[in-house]
């Protein structure tokens, strides 16, 4: 039997391994409602909870489809978390967000029910914060154009509960 | 080790099609649950303020239920930190008494939840006063209306609910000795009330549940150790405390000229509906603490060790004993305001509350609210023993 050899610090030859067996990995996501695909780095792809798992499973091998997520929300969520993987310095990130989340409602949802589906906490948290933001000082008629949601309260409903609240309104 | 591990698992997967498929099928049973976006609501009025969110109401029947959950107000509002009191400013003269709160911790940002209770239209003019607040609830109840047609009310001031307790019983009702809230957000967002009456020479519990809205007797009829004050209790680890005497507003010793030697007080474990007793720190007992009371979570006794000082004790959590945590000094109080030496070399003084302040890692910051002779009311640190004014009530 070889007696096995160990050349150097043991510790550093482990190290060395490690790194030669981790090079940089590409996925490539595709969008199955419009077909787009986008070439990303392991790392970045990651963010997502949901293709973590992925990956940590060894189902990443080639494409991996991703249903429901529009390719240009795709293509804004790839942004995002490539920039909160390579920037780690909190005030140029919060800046970033700022101007990233400078979007339109319908984006924004858009945006808000992708990260939500891929499970990115950290864009997750930055945009519903952006929404209650958006909402807070907004009318329920506002709130209900905004996040698209259907008015099933009868005029009664509606008048009660404008009267418990009055107060909320004089404050 | 670790990348060890990961190559096996990778090596055995990529040949079993399964677990792929199943990744696959979690993505299009995620898409499902993101269309009915409760979970997504829930995250973002989490982050709405209270006021707005009451307004929101309006928005759909699911928006509705959603707000006025348990469930969603608990994870809105964690166990809320008392750092303010309030006091009444006059009973006698407004038919409602007029709250004003003080700020107990310098630097606090100061909101005033409420000026006057009126959640409810009071017809009778029989007012309503706070008896107890709980974790942020508060028991209220018709003061001025005789016993047989007193109501009780648990409002919370936040989101500006209340309840009107069912009334108990009218057999019952003039022997009523206290009531008392349960309420523990982390445990459920259900609250109880402890009602204790009086049986002949004995007491009995009722519970009532917001669960099931219902009152309901528990146990049996039970004796108590003499003077205990069921009006008065401090809910802790899941159970009402009662004590004996009136040591709250008062400097608390002898009753009917008699020294009453009290070894222990009750306490009632309100899940578990059985009744304990609570053995006294000093053994024997003969005088009436200086001040029990609850904060953020800790039990705490004031008893004196000698005339000016006292040492501050707490309550382990298994109900194992109580431990000397802090000491009160009253000499240093009497450096910074001598009036509080009477001409007897008595002390003139009494402790309002004592605050825990300063979680594990943090500085302990904890002090005792204490009032002394001219209506000053003073912060002490219990680890520093620096005394700061907080408070000085206008006569009258």
């Amino acid at each position: 039997m070889k007696k096995l050899k160990f050349i150097g610090n043991p510790l550093l030859q482990s190290r060395e391994k490690i790194n030669m067996s981790s090079d940089k990995k590409w996925l490539t996501l595709k969008t199955t409602e419009d077909n787009e695909e986008f070439v990303v780095e392991e790392s970045v792809a990651i963010m997502s909870n949901v293709i973590k798992n992925m990956v940590e499973d060894g189902c990443a091998s080639s494409v991996i489809p991703v249903p429901r997520v529009k390719g240009n929300a795709m293509g804004k969520i790839i942004e995002f978390c490539k920039k909160h993987t390579e920037e780690s310095d909190e005030k140029v990130l919060k800046e970033f967000d700022a101007e990233f989340l400078n979007l339109g409602p319908d984006a924004l949802y858009d945006l808000m029910v992708s990260a939500n589906f891929l499970e990115i906490k950290v864009l997750l948290d930055s945009v519903t914060t952006k929404v209650a933001d958006m909402i807070k000082g907004k009318s329920s008629e506002e709130i209900r154009n905004i996040l698209k949601i259907e008015n099933d309260l009868s005029a009664e409903e509606i008048e009660e509960s404008r009267r418990e609240n009055c107060w909320t309104r004089q404050e | 080790m670790i990348m060890k591990g990961a190559k096996q698992s990778r090596i055995s997967k990529q040949f079993s099609p399964v677990s792929c498929d199943s990744h696959l099928q979690t993505l299009r049973e995620s898409a499902v649950k993101v269309a009915s976006s409760e979970d997504l609501l829930i995250q973002i009025l989490l982050k709405v303020p209270i006021k707005a969110l009451m307004g929101f109401k309006c928005v759909s029947k699911q928006w509705s239920s959603l707000i006025t959950n348990p469930h969603f107000v608990h994870l809105r509002s964690p166990l809320p930190s008392a750092s303010s009191l309030f006091f009444i400013s006059s009973t006698r003269k407004r038919k409602n008494p007029d709250y004003q709160f003080i700020p107990l911790d310098v630097g606090d940002e100061w909101r005033t939840p409420f000026k006057i209770l009126d959640f409810i239209h009071d017809p009778l003019g029989s007012g309503i006063s706070v008896l107890q607040s709980c974790n942020g609830l508060l028991l209220c109840a018709s003061f001025r209306a005789h016993e047989l047609s007193r109501r009780y009310y648990v409002y919370n001031p936040t989101t500006k609910q209340f309840a009107i307790l069912p009334q108990i019983g009218s057999q019952y009702a003039e022997h009523v000795c206290g009531m008392n809230l349960a309420f523990d957000p982390v445990r459920s967002p259900y609250y109880k009330v402890v009602c204790v009456r009086r049986v002949g020479n004995l007491f009995q519990i009722e519970i009532y549940s917001s669960e099931t809205q219902l009152w309901r007797v528990s146990g049996k009829p039970f004796t108590a150790p003499e003077y205990t004050e069921f009006q008065n209790c401090i809910y802790w680890n899941g159970s009402v405390h009662w004590w004996s005497g009136s040591f709250h507003w008062s400097n608390g010793i002898i009753y009917g000229g008699h020294w009453r030697d009290v070894p222990y007080t009750l306490y009632f474990k309100v899940d578990e509906e059985s009744l304990e007793r609570l053995p006294s720190p000093k053994k024997p007992n003969y005088l009436v603490p200086k001040y029990v009371g609850e904060s953020e979570g800790h039990l705490h006794l004031v008893e004196f060790k000698y005339t000016i000082l006292l040492d501050v004790y707490e309550m382990a959590r298994d109900y194992s004993g109580w431990f000397v945590k802090y000491q009160l000094d009253l000499y240093a109080i009497s450096n910074v305001y001598p009036e509080i030496i009477r001409e007897n070399k008595t002390y003139a003084y009494h402790i309002i509350s004592l605050l825990r302040k300063g979680k594990e890692e943090e500085e302990d910051g904890s002090f005792l609210v204490l009032e002394i002779v001219g209506g000053k009311t003073v912060r002490y640190n219990l680890v520093d023993k620096s005394v700061e004014k907080l408070w000085e009530f206008a006569p009258g």
